[in-house]
Formats: C-alpha cells, sequence, structure tokens
C-alpha cells in the first residue's frame, strides 16, 4: 500500500513538474538538419544580355570553386578549407537557370528552382526580371540576393526577402555629377547640355529619374529626355532625336545589345559629344568591348570594379589571374558582383543554424564583411534596413586602349581622363 | 471503497486529494478563469483602439497622398515639357507612395505620363476620357479607386483623381495617381501596430489588400471571407472570442473601418502570445497549488504514519506476540496522544495480564504441590488399602476353597439325579 501512495505522490509531481514546464513557451530551437547549399541563379545565357549572364556565371563557377576547394595563397573567406566549415565543410552549389531577360520566365525560373532544392537564389542582372523573380521569392519566403541590379525602386518595396549587394542607381548619378565638378575645378570645360538616352525598363527609367534630379540641381539642363525600347531593332526614332538636340553630355544607360546597336550608329547619325557617361551594364560587358571598342574609346561609365584596383587591392590581381587563366578573358564588374554576391551567400549559409529560409535571413541580415573578405572596392558588406548593402560605392572608368582604367575617385585613380571623348584637351 | 478499508494511511491519502487537491484546482481554476477573462477584454479593448488608429492614419495618409496629388501638380506648366517632367519625376522621388502619375487635359487626353517602372513616350500616353476616375475628377471631385496592379509591376495600387483647377475656377484637367498600397503599408511599423501583431487591409469583397508581410499580400489571392473577423467586418458585427487568423493560427482580434476607401483595417494577436502572461500565471499558479498538495499529502501522510500508522503497526505486532504468550512484550511508543495514552494502558493492560498470569501459575504450582503430596498421600493409602485388599483377597481365597469342595461334591450328585 505505501508503493501505491508513494508512487500517486511520485507522479503526481513529475505531472505537476511536465505541466508547469511544459506551459511555458520554451525558446523555438533551429533545426540543426544539415542539407545541401544549393543557391539558385537567375541569369540572362541567352538573349540581349546573354555575355553579361555569361560573365556572372563564370564569376561564379570561380567563386565556388575557391569555396569548395583549398586556395591557402588566397586571402579571402573559405578559400583555406573546403566547402562551409560550421556545415561538416559540405559544398556550396548553385543552380542556374537562363532567364533570357525576360521577367515573366525570370519569376518562373524562381519557382522551378526552389522546387529543385534551392536554399537561396541570387540574380538577375536585368532589374525587370530581378523585380519580377525577387516579388516570386518573397510569394515563397526564400532569401534573394541581387549582386548587380541596380535600380533604387528594387530595395524600396519593402521586401522582407530581397537583399542587395550593389549600390543603387541614385548613388552612381549622384557620382557623376560629383565627377563632373571635380574634373571642372581641375580646370576641364565641362558642357552644361545633357542629352539622356535609356532603355525604357525599370533600370533605365530609375536612373534617368535620379540623373534628371541631379542635373537639375548642378546646374545642367535636359535637351534629351530620350526613352527607348530595349527590344527595338534599330532605335532609329531615338538616333535621330538625338541627332536633333546633338547634346555635348550623352549620359546613356543601356544593356549590352542595345549599347553595341546604338554605338555602332552613332558615327551614322554624326552623334559626337564630348563625353559619353554609362551607366554601367552593356558598357562594361566584355562583349560591348569586343564589339564596338574603338568607337566606344574614352567613354566612360560608372562601375562598381576595376582590375587596376589591384594595384591597391592585390586580391584582385591574383583572383583576376585565376580567372583569366580559366576563361581566357579578365573580371570585369558583372563577373566580380556575382564572385562576391556567391561568396555574401557562403558566408550568411555557414552561419545559418541551419538552411531553413528563416535561419539564412537572419544570417543575412547579420552579415558583416570587411573590405579584406571581397574583391570589389568597398568598404565592406552589411544590410541596412532595407536589405541594402550600406557600405558600397561606385567607380568611374574610362576605356582606354581598349580597357577601362579607374579615373575617379582621384585616389582611387590609374590614369588621367581623356576630356573630351575624342581627345584634344 | 474496499481499499478504504484496508488502510489508514490510503483513506487518509485519499481524503486529501479529494480534499486539498481538488478543492484547490478547482478555486485556482476558478480565480484564473476570471483573471484570463479580464485580461482578454483588456487586450481586445486595446486591439480595437490600435485599429481604430491604425484606420485613422490610414485615412490621413490617403488624404495626404490627394492632397499631395492636387497641390503638386496644380503647380504643373503643361507648356513646358522638361518642366512638367522634372516637376513629377520630384514627385515620385520625394514621394514614394506613388506609382504612376498622369495627368490629363479636359478632354481626358494624357499630356503627361510618368511612371516609377517604366518610361512613356508621348505616343504611348493615351486618353483617359472613357475612365471613371477622369469623369468623376472631371466633374470636380476627388475619386477613390478600388485596388489593381500595375502593368509593369504585379505591386498593389489604388487609383486616386484630382481635379485640376484654372485661374477661373474651372476643371481644366485631372490627375490620377497610382498609389502603391505597399508603400502605404511600410509607414505602419511595428512600433504602430505592435510587436507580434499582424495588421492587414481587406476590402468590401473581403479581398486581402496590404499586411505588414508582403509575401502574404502576394501569395493570398483566396477569399479572405474564410477568416471569421472578415466576415464580421464585411457584416459589421463586432469580432468575439477567438478564431483562426490569416497565418493559420489561433488569434484575438479587431477591425477598424478606412472611411475614405471603404477598406477594413484587422488586427490580430495570436493567443499563444497575447496569453503567454496569462497562462505563464495559470501555470504558475496551479504547478504552485499543486506542487503545495502533494508536499501537504505527502506531510500528512508522513506524519499520519509516524503518528498513528506506525503506532497501530506497533501495537499490531505487539498484540500479535502477546496473543502468542510472551507476555513480556510491551510497546514503545513515546506520543502524548491518545495513541500514546492507548499504548500505556495497552502496557498497563499487559503488565496486570502478565503478573494474574504469574499469580495463576504461581497457585497453579502450589495447588500442584498441594496435590502432589496429596497425590503421594493417597499413594501411600492406595498401597496400603491394597495391601489389605490382597490380604482380604487371599483370606476370602482360602476362606473360598473348602465351600468349592462342597460345592464340587454336592455338584455331582445332581448329575447322577439327571
Amino acid at each position: 500500500m505505501k508503493i501505491i501512495i508513494i508512487g500517486v505522490i511520485v507522479v503526481l509531481t513529475f505531472g505537476v513538474g511536465y505541466y508547469f514546464l511544459a506551459g511555458k513557451n520554451s525558446p523555438a530551437t533551429h533545426s540543426t538538419v544539415k542539407g545541401e547549399a544549393v543557391i539558385g541563379a537567375l541569369y540572362p545565357f541567352s538573349g540581349s544580355s546573354a555575355t553579361a549572364g555569361d560573365d556572372a556565371k563564370s564569376g561564379i563557377e570561380l567563386a565556388l570553386d575557391i569555396i569548395n576547394s583549398e586556395y591557402p595563397d588566397l586571402d579571402l573567406p573559405f578559400a583555406d578549407t573546403e566547402g562551409l566549415p560550421n556545415h561538416g565543410n559540405v559544398p556550396v552549389t548553385v543552380v542556374m537557370a537562363d532567364h533570357e531577360g525576360k521577367p515573366e520566365l525570370g519569376a518562373d525560373q524562381v519557382e522551378t528552382l526552389v522546387a529543385d532544392g534551392a536554399v537561396a537564389l541570387m540574380g538577375a542582372y536585368n532589374s525587370a526580371v530581378t523585380a519580377a523573380a525577387s516579388e516570386k521569392a518573397e510569394q515563397l519566403q526564400k532569401p534573394f540576393l541581387n549582386p548587380e541590379s541596380t535600380s533604387p525602386d528594387l530595395t524600396r518595396r519593402g521586401f522582407k526577402w530581397f537583399f542587395r549587394s550593389t549600390p543603387d542607381d541614385d548613388i552612381f548619378s549622384k557620382n557623376f555629377f560629383t565627377f563632373l565638378s571635380e574634373i571642372e575645378a581641375r580646370g576641364v570645360s565641362v558642357p552644361k547640355d545633357i542629352g539622356l538616352l535609356y532603355e525604357n525598363g525599370l533600370f533605365g527609367t530609375g536612373v534617368a529619374r535620379a540623373e534628371k534630379k541631379y542635373a537639375v540641381l548642378n546646374g545642367y539642363s535636359v535637351v534629351n529626355d530620350l526613352p527607348y525600347n530595349a527590344a527595338d531593332s534599330t532605335y532609329q526614332s531615338v538616333l535621330q532625336e538625338l541627332a536633333n538636340g546633338q547634346p555635348s553630355l550623352l549620359f546613356q544607360t543601356s544593356y549590352e545589345r542595345d549599347a553595341i546597336s546604338l554605338f555602332e550608329q552613332y558615327a551614322n547619325y554624326d552623334i559626337a559629344p564630348t563625353a559619353i557617361i554609362g551607366m554601367n551594364a552593356g558598357f562594361i560587358s566584355s562583349g560591348f568591348v569586343t564589339a564596338v571598342g574603338e568607337q566606344a574609346e574614352n567613354v566612360l561609365s560608372r562601375e562598381v570594379f576595376s582590375l587596376d584596383i589591384g594595384d591597391k587591392k592585390p586580391i584582385v590581381t591574383k583572383i583576376n589571374d585565376l580567372y583569366r587563366e580559366r576563361y581566357g578573358r579578365d573580371m570585369n564588374g558583372n563577373s566580380a558582383r556575382a564572385f562576391t554576391g556567391v561568396f555574401i551567400m557562403a558566408d550568411a549559409l555557414n552561419r545559418s543554424d541551419s538552411f531553413a529560409a528563416e535561419d539564412i535571413h537572419g544570417a543575412l541580415m547579420d552579415t558583416a564583411l570587411t573590405a579584406n573578405d571581397i574583391v570589389m572596392p568597398w568598404t565592406g558588406v552589411s544590410f541596412n534596413e532595407e536589405n541594402q548593402n550600406e557600405l558600397g560605392s561606385g567607380i568611374i572608368v574610362q576605356l582606354q586602349n581598349g580597357k577601362y582604367r579607374t579615373v575617379w575617385p582621384f585616389d582611387l585613380a590609374s590614369q588621367d581622363v581623356v576630356w573630351p571623348m575624342q581627345g584634344g584637351e | 471503497m474496499k481499499f478504504l478499508s484496508h488502510s489508514i494511511l490510503s483513506t487518509l491519502g485519499l481524503l486529501l486529494v479529494f480534499f486539498v487537491i481538488v478543492p484547490s484546482l478547482l478555486t485556482g481554476f476558478g480565480a484564473i478563469g476570471i483573471y484570463q477573462t479580464q485580461q482578454q477584454e483588456l487586450i481586445r479593448e486595446n486591439l480595437a483602439e490600435t485599429t481604430k488608429g491604425i484606420a485613422s492614419e490610414f485615412d490621413s495618409y490617403i488624404l495626404v497622398a490627394e492632397r499631395t496629388l492636387s497641390s503638386m501638380t496644380s503647380a504643373v506648366d503643361f507648356t513646358d515639357l522638361g518642366k512638367a517632367n522634372y516637376l513629377l519625376d520630384t514627385i515620385l522621388d520625394e514621394y514614394n507612395i506613388y506609382e504612376e502619375i498622369k495627368i490629363a487635359d479636359a478632354n481626358g487626353i494624357v499630356q503627361h505620363r510618368i511612371s516609377r517602372n517604366y518610361s512613356y513616350r508621348p505616343e504611348e500616353f493615351g486618353s483617359v476620357s472613357g475612365e471613371e476616375a477622369f469623369i468623376t475628377a472631371r466633374g470636380g471631385e476627388v475619386y477613390y479607386g478600388g485596388l489593381h496592379q500595375t502593368q509593369y509591376s504585379n505591386l498593389p495600387v489604388v487609383t486616386i483623381a484630382v481635379p485640376l483647377y484654372g485661374l477661373q475656377g474651372a476643371v481644366i484637367g485631372t490627375a490620377l495617381a497610382d498609389v502603391s498600397v505597399n508603400t502605404l503599408w511600410q509607414n505602419f511599423s511595428v512600433s504602430r501596430v505592435g510587436e507580434n501583431k499582424l495588421a492587414y487591409v481587406v476590402d468590401r469583397a473581403g479581398k486581402l489588400i496590404a499586411s505588414q508581410d508582403t509575401s502574404t499580400v502576394l501569395s493570398r489571392n483566396d477569399d479572405m471571407k474564410n477568416i471569421e473577423i472578415v466576415r464580421s467586418y464585411l457584416v459589421d458585427v463586432p469580432q468575439d472570442g477567438t478564431y483562426i487568423g490569416l497565418k493559420d493560427e489561433e488569434v484575438l482580434g479587431a477591425y477598424s473601418q478606412v472611411s475614405k476607401l471603404n477598406w477594413g483595417v484587422v488586427l490580430e494577436y495570436p493567443t499563444r502570445i497575447a496569453f503567454e502572461q496569462i497562462n505563464y500565471t495559470r501555470y504558475l499558479v496551479i504547478g504552485v497549488a499543486i506542487l503545495s498538495a502533494c508536499v501537504a499529502i505527502a506531510a500528512g501522510l508522513f506524519f499520519s504514519f509516524r503518528s498513528i500508522v506506525s503506532p497501530l503497526q506497533e501495537l499490531e505486532r505487539v498484540s500479535k506476540e502477546i496473543s502468542d504468550g510472551n507476555l513480556s512484550q510491551r510497546v514503545s511508543i513515546s506520543t502524548h496522544n491518545e495513541i500514546g495514552r492507548l499504548a500505556e494502558r495497552f502496557n498497563e493492560m499487559t503488565s496486570r495480564l502478565q503478573e494474574g498470569y504469574l499469580m495463576l501459575e504461581q497457585k497453579v504450582a502450589e495447588r500442584t504441590k498441594e496435590l502432589n503430596v496429596r497425590a503421594d498421600q493417597l499413594e501411600r493409602m492406595n498401597k496400603l488399602m491394597v495391601g489389605r485388599e490382597l490380604k482380604m483377597i487371599q483370606l476370602k481365597k482360602r476362606i473360598g476353597e473348602p465351600q468349592k469342595d462342597v460345592e464340587s461334591e454336592k455338584s455331582g450328585e445332581d448329575k447322577e439325579s439327571v
């Protein structure tokens, strides 16, 4: 009988303890299940921006090789280990999908990549595709890192899962006018009439709006405001309007195919401004330089990367040597940003408790890469409340003798600016 | 109940369970139930107040969108394309609530059209003459449209149209703007909505328009009328009690009307968080009550065992010894209660019994001794008597022999006569 009573007391005591403790909300435990670190990457591997997609692909592949193999000579994160050390050295895998520059296809590809096991996504170069694809990722609640689309509105949508590592076009546009003010201060004569020629999608529209704002603020007049459809075959109407306006400074925002086509036709329309200032994208793709390098000599472009910063940042030269050895060409802004994007994702995956979306999102939010961790000329990577990297900054490069050289900021410049672009001053 | 008759301890245990734990729990649950109801009411009142505040601010934002559109566009010089575009660009840049703005003349021909996502060329401006927004604004009234998606992004917007007045006071055109609901919603920060609370907006058709959680808006195209509070809002009946909310968990909720757009703002608070403190208190009180009851039972049983059961068991053991004849056994109980006194009486009784037994034994021994003496005497008497008896027998025998001879002779004579 005593045993029964003692048993009852013990059961009651344990029951009370369980009830009492189970009643409290125990903190959610992180899943420690290890899975595959698969990243889905969306880029235009066909269509008008295919070369940019190829550059991004090459950058991604090189980054993966460094992360998943041992490169003890490189002073980069993951270079001296294989895979993600915090997850049992599991390798990072990137599955790539071609969106052909089509927003709807980009959104569909996100769905497919996630269904195929991608735990996070990156891409998609074209701002319009990035907008559609990231919207789908938002819907599916998957982290989406955008290394290269610069439309300011992309991070103003209030999306939780969308992150951008590159600075946006508002900053770059402001840089243009700071650059013009500074060369003017050095005695260069800078004309004040501007023509804006830009593709009429999200990318070009955002850039043009920022350029118009800073033009007025800096005392410039916009004589041509010419949006065009990048899918047009000839661009005759805008070329004619541009020829009529003959602006002294041409601010151009184009993807690769349209940039090439327009440059090939400038001579036919006697369009020869004092300077053409390109907004990255098509201007810095290897296809552009190859196709119209001679006609585009001395064209200026906003950039986020240039090989000559290797003089001040040796890792850039080392990485470019590996890149050239593998692909037979130099890295450019597209490949460097995609390369950096993979490292940002790998860093987040490595720090993440698991490969669950919420954990990766939390790790991305806590990103704190320094200038030494990346090949970009930024002070690091850290995302602000809009999930925009707040440590990024731009440079201005000029195509000199077939290669882009950093000409601004002057403390990073490897060459002097050639002004006007036809030479002379 | 048979169990009750077997053991005092189990009886006491059960009595304690039924008369200590059960009443304690019932009282505790009752008190907590009252406390929980009061807290729920407080939370619900707080939710209702917050929701009203949000709806009111939502109205203010729509009003700001309307007034800004009206004042900014009335300053547009339609004759100067460059300046007009710059001004519209500035509006888009400074006021991120607008996705697209169209300026139409009195005939509905769009003179300027600017979008956040697309650059229109003049040949793409088009006409709005047949649109309800234009017709309403052309008539001098402000138009608030329903929810739709922009042409170049899938983000939700509502159209607002305002009349533009000339110097003579006549309507000379209209300004139409797509106002981003998503951007508007971002203004309702967590600090305004409240930590862990989810706010969202539904229209009169029960469609989800906006939420803090953009992914929910993008993925929920289904009819929101399956959510209890949305049904309540549509028929304007206050929501009581809990229900399964937008995130498929049990919530407390409240709604309030955004009057300008005829939308409903819903605020939901998961009960697992809302009642966290209440539940914690409940578990604490119940836990303490049950633990106290257990301790009380354990202590009660322990002391009962020590002061009642154990002495009774000792009494039982000693009684058995005594019943087996061991009258030297005594109960060793030192308590001063009834059982202690019972033990003393028992020991006294046993002592007396033992004394009586001893006396009895002594008397028996004395009697036995006396009996033995008597027995010896009797033995001796017996022996004497037996000796005499034997002598008597011998004498009789001697006396009897001559008689036998006489009878024998007599018997022979009788046989001859037959």
